[in-house]
């Protein structure tokens, strides 16, 4: 916490940290449930002049997003997010609606076209698992369409009804109801969230246009130039400053130990049972000390013969998995 | 698909993630297709060089949630 304090000091604001683990197999995001514990750090906070928000994320729920950085805003006048690494897709989201963003020279923003996930989805071909769904990506639904139209000349109307019904054999309906419908919501949502920040309302339309299509895939990485040259507020930290947001980086990085894949046989070793308590994301203030989201339980193994062949079998037993608070500051 | 018809075992201490029924409007941080949460509650089938999930009732139930908001 002494870090989050000279934090604090240095950009004359009250601090907020909210990580997302991207811990391999151990995939965490922005969701909706994250509103109660940041409800009770910015309450603790109280209203003040600015807040700056430490945000590490890979994305989530478009709705969380919006939602947080309104609650946010309730509680400041100024709001600032500081980008030490990764700040992609929802968390991209979160960063228009600050005053201004924060970025070193290794944090990347990314696109923000959304996909639709949900039971309707296509499923994966090949895997066992009946829940492994394919997330439809709006942009690459409304691409497939300009192709057709542009690239393949096709402007019929039978013709481009035959698409239609064919896509809709291959994407259910519903879902493709859904990725029109989401396609226009994000891009409201972004204009929205911009108005913070000092750009003509030109050149807004062509930071959102980039932002959900012309970027191109949704693993593009906008770093710190393309971001300023895009025309978004975009401060450079001077060396101690970046100091800073390293340090805390560094902490954040071997507490969720992030650069190891998580691996329940890993975990096992030789033993035939294991506990586990895993730490998955967390959001801080010096005001009000940390809740992290934890997934906690025990594995067991078993090893099975079918007939000549061996089989091992690792039985999960999960006691507890949500946020859960931690210690208060001394 | 399930593979408790091939390897003659079933996954009698699976148990039900009820969250969803409870409150359809709730959502975890926890990433929907991440092994963490594939693995909830289930039996893992630990092959030479991959990993597969078997279908538990918890699979099951999770068919019937209503689809979750969109992300990005």
């Amino acid at each position: 916490m002494d870090n989050y304090k000279k934090l604090e000091e240095t950009r004359k604001s009250k601090l907020l940290v909210y990580v997302t683990s991207d811990r391999p197999n151990l995939g965490t995001q922005i969701a909706s449930d994250i509103l109660s514990p940041f409800t009770e750090h910015l309450d603790r906070i109280g209203d003040v002049d600015k807040i700056s928000l430490y945000l590490y994320t890979r994305g989530g729920n478009t709705l969380a997003a919006w939602t947080l950085v309104n609650l946010i805003r309730n509680f400041c006048k100024d709001f600032e997010v500081i980008v030490p690494f990764n700040c992609h897709s929802a968390g991209t989201l979160i960063s228009l609606g600050a005053n201004r963003i924060i970025m070193t020279k290794q944090a990347t923003l990314g696109p923000i076209d959304p996909s639709v996930n949900g039971p309707l989805n296509p499923s994966i071909p090949g895997t066992n698992n009946p829940n492994a769904k394919v997330p439809v990506s709006v942009e690459f639904v409304d691409a497939y369409l300009q192709m057709a139209k542009s690239e393949l000349k096709i402007t019929d109307q039978e013709s481009l009804a035959k698409i239609l019904i064919d896509l809709s054999q291959h994407i259910h309906p519903l879902t493709l109801g859904q990725v029109y419908k989401s396609k226009s919501q994000i891009q409201m949502l972004a204009e929205k969230l911009l108005k913070h920040q000092e750009i003509s309302s030109d050149n807004k339309k062509s930071i959102v246009r980039f932002l959900c299509s012309e970027s191109g895939s949704h693993d593009y990485t906008i770093h710190r130039k393309e971001a300023k040259n895009l025309g978004l507020e975009i401060e450079k930290p001077d060396m101690e400053l970046y100091g800073l947001i390293k340090e805390i980086y560094d902490d954040i990085e071997s507490e969720l130990e992030l650069r190891s894949p998580f691996d329940p046989n890993v975990l096992l070793g030789n033993q035939n049972q294991a506990q586990y308590q895993l730490r998955r994301a967390i959001i801080e203030s010096a005001e009000y000390g940390t809740d992290v989201f934890l997934s906690e339980g025990s594995v067991s193994k078993q090893v099975a013969q079918q007939g000549q062949q061996q089989q091992t079998l690792i039985q999960d037993n999960r006691t507890f998995e949500g946020w859960r608070r931690e210690d208060l500051p001394k | 698909m399930s593979n408790s018809s091939q390897t003659g075992f079933t996954s009698i201490s699976a148990k039900f993630d009820t969250t969803g029924l409870e409150n359809p409007f709730y959502e975890s941080s926890s990433k929907g297709d991440s092994l963490i949460e594939q693995m909830k509650n289930n039996i893992l089938l630990v092959n030479e060089v991959e990993i597969n999930v078997r279908e538990t009732k918890k699979q099951k139930q999770e068919e019937t949630e209503n689809t979750v908001p969109n992300k990005v």
